[in-house]
């Protein structure tokens, strides 16, 4: 054979053409060659041959026919992956540790909040038919306009309700009739005060679910009104290890005893629902009551009585229900319809639901979820940023690996698989270790937010989706980018060790340590404003002597009676300092309603809804109220019980001076209700004196105005103030003096502080999760800059010596080595700083009361992060600065 | 998959590797088309339309002997398969189909 094809043409189609094709085509062209050299010659056919070879070296006509036949064995190939990536593992070890630290602690916070976060979002869903279910509740318009909202509703609405319309498959009613009720079982010295005494409709689960322990029907044990149905808690309570069924429970109020039976007991209710009954009985029980009073207040058009739920047929609007509802209220009500409107709230939303009167449960609050959301995708966030940091930067080190990798012939999604896989690993190792931490710090956890997580919750199967969605999500989001960096090696460059890291990564690396750094800004300001408006609030004008005073629960009229005696006897103790009664402070929402309607004839007509607080006389001295005018209750002027001290805000708004109001005249209008119909009742009062205001409630709300009135005998609460530090003692006095004046009324009694504790739990919990999760970025950003460092360092070996011998000192070189951390850091303030103020700046809305906090709290939280940065790099850079340089350089 | 259409330039190919039965290979497929149309066909199209064929499932390939003619590469030989029958009797179909339908004065003219 003379001729030959182009050698060069016949590369070309070597190196273009697909792999699978190359044979077949090659060997076609050739024979055709061959076959044009004899017929038109072989200049020409070299000419034609070239043509052809760029026809067939066309990447579209060059598709692989199939895929390529796996070159190992799928088992071999994934057990020399783990191989290979637990060499790896070893081999860089304090890296390998950095990463699955951090990992495993922001994986432990985020599963601690999703579990939180899941069970505040599945509130309520667990009745059946949860999402058709409708609390009905109304709003009415107070006597000064202002609109005002009841959570509960009438009886007999729903049951109308029920009656008029198609499309409500069941309506079912309960109460708390008598909170909080004095409990007994047979033995007459063994009071408890219950607060979760509920009264239901003996069709109770046509709408909640309640699973009984005892076995039987809840229908069948509610249809006898003797029946009461109690939960573990309270069975272990009240009978220890006797069997509960059957045992007697005695509900005393207004100096009636009903007398009960235990029917079956009942599971404790989950964390996330808005009531959880300790006690059920059946409503029918209490209608000896409402014959001896001539009053029914279950079955009621005015008395908002119970709540009322409703399950809506699948397709029915709620909306034409509210119409139904609205409709009955104009045919029933009479004038009231006008100002009374329904409300349907869905059985899922009653948690978060705001500024109605007698909720059941302290309102969730949504912001706080989201911002518990997005503070645990955050720190997940910092821990991926960690791997990617560390990662990319080992690139060096497998920078070899990956050429010859290539040079064997693996494919780039081969080495992207591989390093995915390898994050995925890391991954799973760390959420393993979370896993573990997470059922050690469980009990923290739930004392934390009052929840009862247990190990039940987390094998869930949306739990156990959460933890796959998060394996996912982390070991991808964290291997995205080092794999595709490091598959993207040329081979070549790779296993000469001329390669050099460029600088994309590099520029990469610095941003994520920026981001990393301004997030941790956001929680240590965060942390820092938080405890500040916390001791702001502790220090607020109710609450200064919080932890000296104790709060006693008045149970009913009958006890307001005897209070003078009490106190009489209990302060013949020196260490019971001073004793008064009010109303119940500091005030949560969920205690109802203190507006009264007040006029000032002398000045206007206009009707004034303020808040009355009935005191004793003793009140605003022991509280240490300041008087701006005015003077004080008097024992020695009897008729100060018709007086009234007003505070600045009711001052202000009469429109007058503090001393001009003294003398004023107010008429005050309450309603009494008889056979269900109000009855106004009209008193006048003298205003004596003029407060400076007080937080007697939330510094969430405005304060409103007040009236203070010596009306002790609507007192809820006696309040006592203790001296000096035997509170034990004092406490046993106090209660041995209260068997002696009421013997049939259980002493219940808490500190101040801890109701103000119930109070600001929000912000309380925030507060103490802020402070984790603050903790936890830091460790986290302090993790990742360790890497960093030390891997700088490590780089900067041969560098570090050249400079050592030409004489720079140990501290120049620390300076070089941290002063591209601390330029990192200003940059990352630089970007937080305004990122924190606008954070803190939203949260502090929500309060009317805040803390003054400045702009220096910036400024420290800048230098704490920068003494960090300067003291975790420098640790490590110090060790690299302190080497002999003949050590670092003898790599040669 | 492109769709089970058949270009004329495929129906040709494909028709070309039913007659060249056993032997039906890139050079020899080309020199079939050759001889049978006079047109002159690019080994580059003929491979492409072969690998588009076989991803249609019309025709089956094996690798034959390597041959000192063809520099010591292989062949790869392609057979008709059943479904690549039909698709040629399919077009076959249509266009008798069609030819019926033209108007007699066009068949005339000519």
């Amino acid at each position: 054979m003379k001729y030959h094809p182009p050698y060069f043409a016949t590369k070309i189609l070597q190196w273009f053409c697909h792999a699978e094709l190359v044979e077949e085509v090659e060997g076609d062209l050739y024979e055709l060659f061959r076959e044009r050299v004899e017929t038109v010659g072989p200049f020409r056919a070299k000419l034609y041959y070239w043509t052809d070879v760029l026809h067939s070296i066309n990447p579209r006509r060059s598709e692989p026919r199939k895929p390529s036949p796996p070159s190992l064995p799928y088992r071999d190939r994934l057990s020399h992956f783990f191989i290979i990536a637990f060499r790896n593992m070893l081999r860089s070890k304090s890296s390998s540790i950095l990463n699955l630290s951090g990992l495993a602690i922001s994986l432990t916070g985020f599963l601690l909040i999703a579990l939180y976060l899941i069970d505040e979002a599945t509130y309520d869903s667990f009745h059946p038919d949860a999402d058709h279910v409708y609390r009905i509740s109304y709003s009415f318009k107070g006597f000064d306009g202002k609109e005002g909202r009841d959570a509960r509703a009438a009886g007999l609405w729903c049951i109308k309700l029920k009656e008029s319309m198609p499309g409500i498959k069941a309506v079912t009613r309960f109460s708390r009739f008598g909170y909080p009720g004095n409990v007994r079982t047979s033995d007459p010295n063994h009071v408890f005060v219950e607060q979760q005494f509920f009264w239901v409709d003996p069709n109770f689960t046509d709408i909640f679910s309640l699973p009984l322990i005892t076995g039987g029907d809840v229908k069948t044990i509610l249809s006898d009104p003797k029946h009461v149905i109690i939960n573990e808690t309270i069975a272990h309570k009240y009978f220890g290890a006797d069997d509960p069924v059957g045992q007697p429970i005695i509900y005393m109020r207004d100096g009636m005893e009903f007398q009960l039976i235990v029917g079956a007991v009942m599971k404790r209710a989950p964390s996330n629902t808005h009531f959880k009954p300790d006690f059920i009985a059946s409503s029918v029980a209490l209608d000896p009551l409402w014959k001896r009073n001539n009053e029914d207040r279950v079955n009621s058009w005015m008395d908002s009585f119970s709540y009322s739920f409703v399950t809506l047929e699948p397709g029915t609007d709620p909306a034409k229900v509210s119409q139904a509802l609205q409709e009955i209220f104009n045919r029933n009500l009479g004038e009231f319809a006008k100002v009374m409107h329904p409300i349907l709230i869905p059985l899922r939303d009653v948690h978060f639901t705001e500024g109605f009167m007698f909720e059941l449960d302290a309102p969730g609050d949504k912001v706080h979820l989201y911002i518990f959301g997005s503070i645990a995708l955050l720190i997940l966030g910092m821990a991926c940023i960690n791997y990617m940091n560390l990662a990319t930067a080992r690139s060096i080190s497998r920078s070899k690996e990956v050429g010859l990798r290539k040079t064997l012939g693996a494919g780039r999604g081969m080495l992207v698989m591989q390093f995915l896989g390898e994050s995925l690993l890391m991954t799973g190792i760390a959420l393993i270790i979370a896993i573990t931490l997470l059922v050690i710090l469980l009990p923290y956890f739930n004392a934390l937010t009052l929840k009862d997580f247990s190990l039940a919750h987390l094998l869930q199967t949306k739990t156990v989706y959460l933890l796959l969605t998060a394996f996912v999500t982390v070991g991808t989001l964290a291997g995205c980018y080092p794999a595709l960096y490091l598959s993207s090696f040329r081979p070549m460059e790779a296993l000469k060790g001329t390669f050099t890291v460029g600088r994309a990564p590099e520029n990469f690396r610095k941003a994520l340590v920026v981001v990393q750094i301004s997030i941790t800004l956001l929680f240590i300001t965060g942390t820092y404003v938080i405890h500040h408006q916390l001791a702001f609030i502790d220090h607020t004008k109710l609450s200064r002597y919080k932890d000296q005073i104790v709060t006693v629960r008045l149970g009913d009229a009958v006890a307001r009676q005897k209070i003078a005696g009490f106190k009489q006897i209990a302060q013949q103790d020196p260490r019971v300092k001073e004793i008064s009664t009010g109303p119940h402070l500091p005030r949560r929402e969920n205690f109802g309603f203190m507006g009264r309607a007040f006029q000032f004839r002398e000045l206007d007509e206009t009707q004034r809804n303020w808040d009355r607080l009935d005191v004793d006389f003793d009140f605003p001295s022991m509280f240490r109220l300041e008087f701006v005018a005015g003077r004080n209750f008097s024992v020695n002027n009897p008729s100060d019980t018709l007086a009234i001290i007003l505070n600045e805000t009711a001052v202000k708004d009469l429109g007058v001076t503090a001393e001009k109001a003294l003398g004023l005249q107010a008429e005050g209008t309450y309603y009494i209700e008889v056979q269900g119909i109000p009855k106004p009742v009209t008193m006048k009062y003298n205003v004596i004196g003029v407060v400076k205001d007080f937080n007697y409630a939330s510094v969430r709300k405005a304060i409103s105005p007040i009236a203070i009135g010596g009306q002790w005998r609507s007192a809820e609460m006696m309040y006592v103030m203790l001296a000096g530090d035997e509170f034990p003692e004092t406490l046993d006095h106090l209660q041995n003096v209260w068997k002696q004046v009421y013997p049939s009324t259980p002493f219940q009694y808490w500190f101040m502080d801890e109701e103000f504790g119930r109070l600001y739990q929000t912000e309380r919990q925030m507060a103490k999760l802020f402070n984790y999760l603050g903790g936890m970025a830091m460790i986290i950003a302090c993790l990742g800059l360790f890497g960093l460092a030390s891997f700088t360092a490590e780089q900067k070996t041969k560098e570090i010596g050249i400079r050592k011998v030409m004489g720079a000192s140990t501290l120049q070189i620390l300076l070089m080595l941290t002063s591209r951390y601390v330029r990192l850091a200003l940059i990352a303030f630089f970007i937080g700083i305004p990122l924190a103020a606008v954070a803190v700046h939203s949260w502090m809305e929500a309060f009317v009361y805040k803390a003054e906090i400045g702009g220096w709290y910036l400024l420290w939280a800048c230098l704490l992060i920068l003494f960090v940065t300067v003291f975790t790099v420098g640790f490590e850079s110090l060790r690299a600065a302190r080497t002999n340089p003949s050590v670092s350089m003898r790599h040669e | 998959m492109k769709g089970t259409y058949l270009g004329e330039f495929e129906e040709i190919v494909l028709l070309a590797a039913g007659i060249l039965h056993g032997r039906a290979y890139g050079v020899s497929i080309r020199q079939e088309i050759e001889n049978q149309t006079g047109r002159n066909v690019n080994i580059g199209a003929v491979h492409t339309a072969l690998h588009r064929l076989e991803a249609k499932g019309y025709l089956t390939s094996k690798f034959g002997e390597a041959e000192e003619v063809r520099g010591g590469k292989r062949k790869r030989l392609f057979t008709l398969t059943s479904s690549g029958m039909n698709a040629l009797r399919e077009a076959q179909a249509i266009r008798k189909q069609m030819w019926a339908q033209l108007p007699k004065i066009l068949l005339q003219r000519s």
